[in-house]
């Protein structure tokens, strides 16, 4: 009988994987590993909403938001996060930043997860409730115009129907459960509730409290005018692209601790690509990576660091830094710089025949 | 929470191993495979309980593993020149087809694109659908049609010119 290739691929997979096991302390990495990561992102979280208040005051319902209790602090006595602002908990997105100045008693930080689709963009907070429930403050993003619009988002297009609840900013939309709660605090940005069913009596409480701050000019439909993109497509980290070449759609932003590759510090990276093009194929791509690094390095040491064997580097000049350009002409072409100490960015355009599209994109990358 | 935990920790002990020869598969490194599916299972243990309340988590906690996996695997052939000039010594032939067939196959498979291993690996590895193939890999099932063809072509590609003809091998194995 005759074995076709696949049932021999498949044998071989198999006989390649017969010894791997994973270790028996991996539970005990992954949640070891999840508590340092939590930790680390309260205290960036705190120092970033700081600069947000410092920036500009958002006052969606500081007016009618109750005085915090004294206590129900999510961060414990002497974490920054209990300093920083007045609220009790902290959720940050491309451009915006939630502040809760009340959380029930004993909710801990979870994290963040940012979602990232054609029609919108998520930044989701969890919090634990002490019974096993769940909170979750989110700063959606979207074409939105009014109130309406928020029934049309992909998450709430299910929900038949809302009340609608009073909020000094405007009206919110509640599910009839209590479970979850939707208002627009300006256009193209959303706030977003949601507790598990039996928490839900803290819902209306905890959704006065919140105060929004943009962190940027972050007015989607400024934006989307000004150069034809959707919400939250030119943010990177702290920095916004501003051109983007034609016909090119955000894909994934990736801020996980491998972002950046070999570089080993902390790296977001954006990228677009031609939606008539499946990912991996060879239609034209743009990368863009915002690299924390060593304040010592220049952009020869990133670009050893980041692109090696990219081709032989030349110099180059973006917005009146050096930089280095390197990569296959016709091809991958990469541009590494760095515009502030320990800050690096690179930018990698393909299916160009010219670098007029990595230059224009390059010297477009500022902060907002 | 303890509910979570506990449940988490089985889903590991059941699944955890699996998951990590898809990693191993899908990245072609051992080390690296366990760093993929720790970040993996980091990311899910931080969205658990959201998890947990659909049906089957592993569907999710593989799409993780698998997209972790394909973008290091990317990173590393951007940042890093593989080395694909000088193959590893061949053993010589000697008579037990299957063996060097599949020593073929693995090293083979290791130069696919790591979109198209990934295909491969959850098409004949984990036996997915093409439908469940797309949904790991946040596709179309006509790109994973499209990808598995190809994958397929370039295998027989590159273990062909070397005198390992899968037919004849198969046929002399049956024989």
């Amino acid at each position: 009988m005759a074995l076709e290739l696949e049932d021999e691929l498949r044998r071989a997979m198999r006989a390649d994987t017969h010894g791997l096991r994973v270790g028996a302390d991996l539970v005990d990495r992954v949640r070891t590993a999840h508590t340092r990561r939590t930790r680390r992102r309260r205290r960036t979280a705190a120092a970033l909403l700081a600069a947000a208040v410092a920036v500009a005051a958002y006052p969606a319902y500081q007016a009618a938001a109750p005085e915090p209790p004294a206590h129900n602090v999510v961060s414990p006595p002497g974490d920054p996060g209990a300093r920083a602002g007045t609220g009790k908990g902290v959720v940050l997105g491309e451009g915006g930043a939630i502040d809760a100045a009340y959380l029930p008693a004993g909710a801990v930080y979870e994290g963040s997860v940012t979602s990232l689709s054609d029609a919108w963009t998520s930044v989701e907070g969890t919090w634990t409730m002490p019974g096993g429930g769940r909170l979750t403050l989110s700063i959606l993003r979207a074409p939105l115009a009014g109130p309406e619009d928020l029934k049309r988002l992909p998450p709430f297009d299910g929900v038949s129907s809302w009340e609608r609840v009073p909020l000094p900013a405007g009206p919110a939309l509640r599910k009839p459960d209590g479970t979850q709660m939707l208002w627009l605090v300006r256009p193209g940005v959303a706030l977003h509730v949601a507790m598990t069913p039996a928490s839900a009596g803290e819902l209306l409480k905890i959704a006065r409290s919140l105060t929004y701050y943009p962190t940027t000019s972050d007015d989607p439909s400024e934006k989307g005018a000004r150069s034809g993109m959707g919400p939250g497509d030119a943010l990177v980290d702290d920095f916004e692209v501003a051109h983007i070449p034609p016909g090119l759609q955000r894909g994934p932003l990736d801020g996980s601790p491998e972002a950046g590759g070999r570089v080993g510090v902390k790296a977001v990276e954006a990228r677009w690509y031609s939606p008539q093009e499946d990912w991996s194929e060879r239609g034209p791509r743009l990368t863009v990576y915002v690299m924390k690094v060593p304040r010592s390095w220049d952009e020869a040491r990133l670009h050893a660091e980041s692109a090696p064997g990219t081709g032989r580097p030349v110099r180059a000049r973006v917005g009146g830094e050096d930089g280095v350009l390197s990569g296959e002409p016709g091809r991958t072409r990469i541009l590494t710089w760095i515009p502030e100490p320990g800050v690096g960015i690179q930018v990698r355009a393909r299916g160009y025949r010219s670098d007029a599209e990595l230059l224009k994109v390059a010297a477009s990358v500022r902060r907002p | 929470m303890k509910r979570d935990e506990d449940s988490f920790a089985e889903f590991v002990a059941s699944r955890g191993t699996a998951l990590l020869r898809t990693a191993y598969l899908t990245c072609g490194s051992r080390d690296e495979a366990e760093d993929v599916l720790q970040t993996a299972l980091e990311r899910a243990y931080r969205s658990w309980a959201r998890i947990e309340s659909g049906a089957d988590p592993e569907p999710y906690v593989r799409r993780i593993v698998v997209n972790t996996a394909i973008s290091r695997a990317r990173r590393r052939a951007i940042l890093r020149i593989l080395p694909t000039a000088t193959p590893p010594d061949r053993p010589a032939y000697d008579g037990a087809p299957s063996l060097e067939l599949r020593d073929e196959l693995m090293r083979a498979l290791r130069a696919l694109t790591p979109k198209q291993r990934a295909v491969l690996v959850l098409r004949y590895f984990e036996d997915l659908t093409e439908a469940q193939t797309a949904e790991a890999l946040g596709v179309t099932v006509g790109t994973v049609k499209s990808q598995a063809s190809r994958a397929l072509a370039r295998l027989r590609t590159l273990i062909e010119p070397h005198g390992t003809d899968l037919r004849e091998v198969s046929h002399g194995a049956g024989a």
